[in-house]
């Protein structure tokens, strides 16, 4: 499979018009795609690319989309950025 | 990475975390620990004094307040953090709380404890101020005990077991920092923090550098890969950060956590004494790598974007060997988790020493996934995700 951006992901759902998605069978890929439609939906997906908040690997911040209880929520960290 | 090889100009932004070293020695003699690599760290105060923390507080809010910044995340590290005392760690906690309060931006605490100190005291305490927990903790006894003992050489896994389901029963918000052992089944692994009640979990890849040969880790990511789907199947019920970072990424989103996917690492330490150190971990490299002029008392938190070694580092995290600018995964790999880039002949300009392994474990997580993602067009026609890319792309 080609790995896609969010932005090739935007774009394609927008070829395909209002209504369309991605979505997953199994629910486990599912949640993590939750956060790919939410960037989308939300019309978040930046022109180009940013430093994402990336957390160190040692420390107990996890952000998992739809794994309810994780420690971190997805979405903007930064506000007017 | 652009068509032509060169690396993309990521949008800059302020530093967005910071990770606080309140106590430089440790209370258990672990045999992998990358901290005591560096014989630097002995320079440093065992602990972080008052009139340090009153500093970085103030240099945190400064940092909020010019920056705007909505969510700033606090990583409380050592040593063993819980050397600082609970005393030490409310002022923190109360501080924080008090310029969320002031600034309206959020700043969650998370701590990462071997968890031998952990009592009653510290989990009123970690439950008060929402402090979440990572406990390191390397799966069952036999596992564990192999490297994490104590000054005497006794396996330290009866009382870190028993912190974590303390953690477990209160419904702290705890997550377990485990060390892949490949001699060990990843089955071993999740059976083990499935009896403990631990739904979200990391196995990391143990440290090495590319002066090094470890063994080889793919055979224990793919069975990883294939335990984390099989448990999900009809619910996300666990969350094993490496395999839902190394999904993600497959699929196009930011992976979170450095070492999985494709962007540069801006961590910052501060030091017990106040200074400001690059990637904590580089350490791993040798003595004194880490080291900056920098220091909270006469520089402002976002000051060290402009110290040579911390930008050293950070270019570092995003400008790969030609090995990894021709990969097919170069995007969700990023090349590995930094410090296992380094060799004292090239710097990071190699690609991980576990590269091959990191490579078969995408492949056959992308193999997988394949067969599971869709696009869902109006009027619900299913067609697999990579039929509509490369029908677009065609």
């Amino acid at each position: 499979m080609p790995i896609p951006t969010v932005t090739v992901i935007a774009s394609l759902l927008q070829i395909h018009g209002p209504g369309a998605t991605i979505q997953s069978d199994h629910q486990g890929i599912d949640a993590l795609l939750g956060d790919i439609r939410g960037q989308i939906s939300q019309k978040v997906v930046p022109d180009e690319p940013v430093a994402t908040q990336v957390y160190f690997r040692r420390g107990g911040f996890v952000r998992g989309g739809g794994y309810g209880g994780a420690f971190r929520r997805g979405g903007g960290f930064v506000r007017g950025y | 990475m652009l068509a032509d090889g060169a690396v993309p100009a990521f949008k800059s932004q302020p530093i967005s975390q910071l990770l606080i070293k309140v106590a430089t020695r440790c209370n258990i003699d672990c045999s992998y620990c990358y901290w005591f690599r560096d014989a630097a760290v002995y320079n440093k105060p065992k602990l972080m004094s008052a009139e340090v923390l009153h500093q970085l507080l103030q240099r945190l809010e400064e940092h909020i307040v010019k920056h705007s910044l909505a969510d700033f995340p606090l990583v409380l590290h050592g040593g063993e953090p819980l050397l600082w005392g609970i005393e030490n760690f409310q002022a923190m906690a109360e501080g924080c709380e008090a310029i969320s309060a002031r600034t309206g931006c959020e700043i969650p605490i998370a701590v990462t404890t071997n968890g031998i100190l952990i009592d009653d005291a510290w989990l009123s305490c970690f439950e008060a101020h929402d402090i979440a927990v990572a406990i390191s903790l390397d799966g069952p006894a036999h596992v564990h005990d192999r490297h994490r003992h104590t000054f005497q050489g006794t396996g330290t896994h009866a009382a870190v077991e028993r912190a974590a389901r303390m953690l477990v029963a209160r419904d702290i918000n705890v997550c377990a920092l485990a060390v892949c052992n490949p001699e060990h089944s990843p089955k071993e692994y999740v059976d083990f923090f499935a009896a403990c009640g631990i739904p979200r979990y990391d196995i990391m890849i143990p440290d090495a550098t590319v002066d090094e040969k470890p063994p080889h880790i793919a055979a224990f990511y793919k069975g990883l890969f294939d335990l984390w789907l099989e448990a999900n199947r009809r619910e996300p019920v666990i969350n094993i950060r490496i395999i839902t970072d190394m999904v993600s990424a497959l699929l196009g989103n930011d992976a979170p956590t450095e070492g999985v996917g494709y962007k540069p690492v801006e961590l910052c330490t501060v030091m017990t004494d106040g200074s400001v150190e690059a990637h904590d971990v580089l350490r791993i490299a040798g003595d004194g790598i880490t080291q900056t002029t920098f220091n909270i008392f006469e520089h402002a938190i976002d000051d060290v974007r402009n110290e040579p070694l911390w930008k050293q580092a950070r270019e570092a995290s995003i400008n790969l060997c030609e090995k990894c600018r021709q990969c097919k995964f170069m995007s969700a790999c990023g090349g590995g988790y930094l410090p296992h880039r380094f060799s004292k002949t090239n710097g990071y300009d190699n690609p991980s020493t576990y590269c091959d392994d990191l490579y078969a474990t995408f492949e056959h997580i992308a193999s997988t996934i394949e067969s599971h993602v869709y696009l869902v067009k109006p009027g619900d026609e299913r067609v697999r995700l990579s039929d509509a890319l490369a029908s677009a792309a065609s």
